[in-house]
């Protein structure tokens, strides 16, 4: 589904990513964990097209997409909640979600879809989105990303903001959306201890380049892993 | 007071209407500020009168030229919002009154300081409009450019601008082309600007750099900005205060620059939507006096 190879990216003279190889299956849950400052959300932003790449290839369902613009790539399947959501407080939650589905013609079933899979947002529907908590953002931040109908969902930091009970509620999500319509999603995280309970493969990243990658059993029993980020 | 008098006060105010209303396609729902807007009055008002000076073009047959020459500036002098950030814009904005007023003043083609004269009252059925014709005519731009303007705001194309000028980085997310309704903005927000330009050009009957300097386009802004960015009906509300009341307050003519600029500060520093934007002190105590009309109205069925 997506093959990242040699990415490298900068800010300004700066590289934050210095060669990263980093592949995602067809409906598979993988992630990406660093301490801060690793390069996570560089990398989700390079594949989402809203950083530029110095070098290295990005192809997504076999097309080369580095060269892409970004809006191109949503109508492609990739989709991003960025990090902090980023929705539009004075909209209600309603249009933030009918604008996330810009690319799409038929949105209504989209609309279905996100309301069963967070039924507080439709409840909310009318409410103007800068009066919902911190974790119901959150939520709007991934539905408006549903609503572009991705084959492959960007996720970036969704435990932060969140109470720690519902992480891995949240997260279980991504689960379902695979499980139920076979949806591939990468998700960056800090909180390796409940991503890692919930991904099929990681990859763990270190100033800008993959240190360790397997899968999520491996990654949960490695000395390394344990010691620096799961706090064992 | 003479009938004259009150048509000309209409006619200015319903083309500084125009004027607000296409700002607010670009600075209110794209939320690029521009403090240039008086260059783009300036080229339709140019443009018009050297079609039908130099070329001999009637209004009619100037004005679709008009739009369409302003339409390409505005795409044109767009293409720097793509690379600059909001800050840098507004800079860049101010200095595109310069390099106008410029232009028209040393080339000759232009007319130079001397401007362009004789421009004619456009002509209906043959016979050149007189104020009140000129008045009616103004009268119907402003509602084509009030409806349409009303159109474009139930279009994707407002969501679109409104969701980039909030946050880019989320409006690229969700796929929208941000470049594109960018130049969309301009190119619109100049179209209209430029009918503008060519009704005061038609009206007045000369036009000089003078007339278009950066004091207008805080002018502009000001209106806008005093009736509420966003809302077509700030945009109107803005211009009709504005071009109104120095001609109640004749005092205030002198004071022009300070009145604008004043407003212009106060309303970004106490009342950023402006007094009939969204959420306005005004716009809200209207809506709590309807709620209770309308609540009242509930409890007396019985
Ligand atoms: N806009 C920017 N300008 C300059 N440097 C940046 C910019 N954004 C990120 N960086 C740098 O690039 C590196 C990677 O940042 P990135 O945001 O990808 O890290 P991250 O792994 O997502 O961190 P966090 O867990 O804190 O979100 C960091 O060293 C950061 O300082
Ligand atoms: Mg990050």
């Amino acid at each position: 589904m997506l093959e990242v190879e040699g990415l490298v990216v900068g800010y300004g003279k700066i590289a934050a990513l210095m060669g990263v190889d980093l592949e995602v299956g067809e409906g598979e849950l993988v992630a990406i964990i660093g301490a801060n400052g690793a390069g996570k959300s560089t990398i989700l932003a390079a594949i989402a097209g809203l950083r530029p790449v110095h070098g290295g290839a990005i192809r997504f369902r076999g097309r080369r997409i580095e060269g892409l613009p970004s809006w191109s790539r949503v109508r492609l399947g990739l989709a991003l909640v960025p990090e902090g959501g980023r929705v539009f407080p004075d909209l209600s939650v309603e249009k933030n979600l009918r604008l996330g589905a810009f690319t799409v013609r038929e949105p209504k079933q989209h609309l279905e879809l996100v309301f069963s899979l967070f039924p507080v947002l439709q409840e909310r529907r009318r409410q103007r989105v800068g009066t919902l908590s911190g974790g119901e953002r959150q939520m709007l931040a991934i539905g408006r990303a549903l609503m572009a109908d991705p084959q492959l969902l960007l996720v970036d930091e969704v435990s932060m903001g969140l109470m720690p009970k519902l992480v891995p509620e949240v997260l279980e999500t991504f689960r379902r959306l695979r499980d139920e319509r076979g949806m591939s999603v990468l998700l960056a995280e800090q909180n390796a201890r409940e991503a890692l309970a919930v991904v099929d493969r990681g990859y763990v990243l270190k100033n800008g380049q993959v240190a360790l990658h397997g899968s999520a059993e491996e990654l949960r029993a490695d000395p390394q892993v344990k010691q620096a980020y799961l706090g064992a | 007071m003479p009938i004259g008098y009150i048509l000309t006060v209409g006619t200015f105010t319903g083309i500084f209407m125009i004027l607000t209303v296409s700002l607010n396609v670009l600075t209110g729902y794209a939320k690029q500020v521009s403090l240039g807007h008086a260059a783009f009055f300036a080229i339709g008002a140019y443009a018009s009168a050297i079609l039908t000076v130099k070329f001999g073009l009637s209004f009619w047959a100037a004005l679709p030229c008009v739009v369409g020459i302003t339409t390409l500036v505005g795409v044109f002098l767009g293409l720097p919002s793509l690379r600059v950030s909001h800050d840098f814009l507004v800079l860049s904005t101010i200095g595109l009154n310069f390099i106008v007023g410029s232009v028209f003043r040393y080339f000759s083609f232009f007319g130079g300081s001397m401007g362009i004269v004789g421009i004619p009252m456009p002509e209906f059925f043959g016979h050149p409009l007189g104020t009140a014709g000129f008045f009616g005519l103004t009268l119907l731009f402003v509602i084509l450019t009030i409806l349409t303007s009303f159109y474009f705001s139930r279009t994707w194309g407002r969501l679109a601008m409104e969701a980039f000028g909030e946050d880019e980085v989320a409006a690229k997310a969700m796929g929208i082309n941000v470049a594109k309704f960018k130049i969309y903005a301009f190119a619109i927000s100049s179209a209209y600007a430029g009918i503008a330009g060519a009704l005061w050009a038609h009206y007045v009957g000369s036009v000089f750099p003078d007339n278009f300097g950066f004091d207008r386009s805080i002018d502009i802004l000001a209106m806008l900005v005093l009736g509420g960015m966003g809302t077509i009906r700030g945009a109107v509300f803005g211009a009709l205060v504005l071009q109104m009341l120095p001609e109640g307050l004749r005092v205030i003519q002198n004071y022009r620059m300070l009145v604008s600029g004043g407003i212009l500060a106060l309303m970004i520093l106490f009342q950023p939507m402006g007094l009939l934007g969204r959420g306005s002190f005004l716009v809200k105590g209207f809506e709590r006096l309807r709620g209770r009309l309308v609540s009242h109205e509930a409890e007396d069925m019985p």
